[in-house]
């Protein structure tokens, strides 16, 4: 099928790349169908998670290990239930900001993926994890 | 902030047409029934930080040239 999306035009993609979110990405309930659109000669880190209904809504996600290298976040119970059995992928959302060192990531409310089923989810941890978090390394920030 | 009491059972209503209602108390907990138009979003606070953070994580990113540009610094 043919998708219209935010950054990248029109895209061919497989509807069995299409990725469910059981769980909502919140403020955005209303939305549940995404797909992961890979650009790897942009940054082979991040990730658009493009939504399949909704042309004009797009999140930026990075791979958490390029953020912190320490990211071990614990799931509440309830992820399993939600997204079944199978191994799970952790990914952050970017908030991109002006100027671009002030922007972050949220490593409180990771979105995880269950790669088998490619079902998601995004969860608040229960831990001390900040929402905003510098996207820059300090030494990058200041270049 | 403005403090009332309340039995279960009773309720408050805000204007707007939202009716918070006290259904049930037990121990140190309290259920809340909340009637709202559906256009009312309603969340735990714990999770409207979250909320308000998605927001501003979906807002319109640069164009892919300066975007690549930019993400260039993050390694």
């Amino acid at each position: 099928m043919t998708l219209e999306t935010r950054d990248f035009g029109p895209l061919e993609i497989d509807e069995k790349d299409i990725v469910t979110f059981q769980g909502p990405i919140f403020g955005f309930e209303k939305y549940s169908r995404f797909v992961f659109l890979y650009r790897q000669e942009i940054h082979e880190h991040f990730i658009w998670l493009q939504s399949v209904d909704e042309p004009s809504l797009c999140f930026i996600l990075v791979q958490p290990q390029l953020i912190v290298s320490e990211y071990a976040p614990t799931l509440p119970p309830e992820a399993k239930r939600l997204l079944g059995a199978g191994e799970y992928m952790c990914w952050l959302l970017v908030s991109l900001r002006q100027p671009f060192s002030a922007s972050t990531v949220n490593l409180k409310s990771p979105i995880v993926v269950n790669t088998r089923t490619r079902q998601a989810a995004q969860f608040v941890l229960e831990e001390d994890w900040p929402l905003r978090h510098p996207l820059l390394k300090e030494e990058a920030a200041e270049c | 902030m403005l403090i009332l009491t309340r039995k279960a059972g009773e309720s408050l209503v805000l204007d707007g047409g939202i009716e918070v209602k006290i259904t049930e108390v037990y121990g140190d907990k309290v259920r809340i029934g909340i009637d709202a138009p559906p256009d009312v979003k309603v969340y735990r606070k714990e999770l409207y930080a979250t909320v308000q953070e998605n927001q501003s994580a979906a807002m319109t990113a640069p164009a892919a040239d300066a975007l690549k540009d930019l993400l260039s610094k993050v390694k």
